[in-house]
């Protein structure tokens, strides 16, 4: 006797991948949305329409492997769009020059971690994206240019130009300047 | 590649740059220079303060809720996904167009696959060349087929290769002309047809100087072929279709 079992289908699989990712992911989501806004209860209403989103858009997943950075993507989308009607979000020109090599670890080591965040919010929303992007959330250059719909030279760039404002805030911070460091 | 461009080659860490044409030879310099090691070791550093001094912020309750209400309700909408009328009768429509097409496709493909496995059995048959017309002189053999072709003959004279003869054939109701060769005791048969209902699209396609060319292998012989002016020419052998291969450009170029 054969014994049936029952087999989901690829969109159920692909179904279930999207729903563990997203609810293992659901902090970094939600903490990048709000580094982004700097408001909490906009960061929730983010996160809940980019899951809506990212549900319906279920069948159209190409590969399993990149939900994470899909699910970015789409979160991305929906604060720029936010961001843009409130003219928060203003895309730069391009900066294609070389990335300064120099930043050290030294510079954020020796920061308190309430400077990390204020000197994290006070850099551009562009600019800040990139450093949450990669430095905190691991992607790579290429993902976080697939992700922000930006050349990869761009963001590398303005990965550069985001680690040089870290440096130059915390060493203000350090050396008690009064420079106002914005939200936490 | 000096430190400084594979620095910025590698920007921010190796794992998380680009990858471009410069990369092998950075990684290669990297392997090897403690110093650009250092650099990037510290530049992971970076990250990981910046990443520890930050932390990620635990989403509100009332928001994990929801979205585990929301996940429970799509999952529950997946599994009870009605097969309405409309997803059935777009998969009918699909399984007969794709049953349509690949019979159109079988049926131009078939009736030369035939032509071409034929040839290979008159270059078998004819192994020994029994010529019509025993003849090494190309411009002879071309002058004997004018009033036997519809189309005029071309007889390449192949490098390192002997001209044995000729004779006409016939190949699934299509006229061919039927060179014989000999190349280093090997034979090779040259036949030329018209180019009229015959599709080579059975064989595999290259592009070779600019121009396709087609080959294959049938029962252990090569079979290589091109298109030129209104005329096919197909060599066969059991030479490998890379020995025949500079045959057949040869004939190509005339």
């Amino acid at each position: 006797m054969k014994i049936l079992r029952f087999q989901p289908s690829d969109d159920q699989h692909r179904a279930e991948v999207v729903y563990r990712v997203l609810l293992e992911n659901l902090d970094a989501l939600y903490s990048t949305a709000k580094r982004l806004t700097g408001r909490a209860d906009l960061a929730e209403d983010l996160v809940q329409e980019a899951a809506r989103k990212a549900l319906e858009a279920i069948p159209a997943l190409r590969d399993e492997r990149n939900t994470r950075a899909w699910l970015f993507r789409i979160l991305l989308n929906g604060i720029r769009d936010q961001a843009r009607q409130k003219r928060l979000w203003i895309e730069v020109e391009a900066d294609e020059k070389t990335p300064d090599l120099n930043v050290i670890a030294e510079s954020v080591q020796g920061a308190t971690a309430e400077d990390v965040r204020r000197a994290l919010f006070s850099l551009t929303p562009e600019t800040r994206s990139l450093a949450i992007l990669i430095d905190i959330e691991g992607f790579t250059i290429a993902e976080a240019a697939a992700m922000l719909q930006i050349p990869s030279g761009t963001a590398a760039s303005r990965l550069s130009r985001a680690r040089r404002g870290l440096r130059e805030l915390l060493q203000d911070y350090r050396s008690g300047s009064s420079r106002s460091g914005g939200k936490p | 590649m000096n430190c400084s461009q594979v620095r910025h080659t590698l920007f921010p860490t190796p794992e998380k740059a680009l990858v471009t044409t410069e990369t092998p030879g950075a990684m290669g310099h990297l392997r090897d220079c403690q110093v650009c090691q250092a650099f990037f070791e510290q530049q992971r550093e970076l990250s990981t303060s910046i990443r520890s001094k930050v932390g990620t912020e635990p989403a509100p309750e009332a928001l994990r809720e929801r979205m585990a209400h929301l996940v429970e309700t799509h999952r529950a909408a997946v599994l009870h996904l009605p097969r309405n009328r409309r997803q059935v009768l777009v998969v009918a429509a699909s399984i007969v167009l794709t049953l349509g097409l690949g019979g159109l496709w079988l049926a131009s493909r078939m009736p030369s696959q035939a032509l071409f496995h034929e040839m290979c059995a008159d270059h078998a048959k004819y192994l020994d060349a029994q010529s019509q017309l025993p003849s090494s002189d190309p411009a002879a053999i071309e002058s004997w087929f004018r009033d036997k072709a519809e189309f005029r003959v071309n007889v390449p004279t192949l490098e390192r290769t002997d001209l044995l003869g000729s004779r006409l054939c016939f190949l699934k109701r299509h006229k061919a002309a039927l060179i014989f060769y000999r190349k280093e005791g090997r034979a090779v048969s040259l036949f030329e047809l018209s180019e009229v209902g015959v599709s080579l699209s059975a064989l595999n396609r290259t592009v070779i100087d600019g121009s396709p060319i087609w080959h294959q292998s049938f029962n252990g012989y090569s079979l290589v072929a091109f298109a030129n002016r209104g005329v096919i020419t197909v060599l066969v052998s059991d030479l490998q279709e890379g020995e025949l291969l500079p045959l057949a450009l040869a004939a190509r170029r005339g």
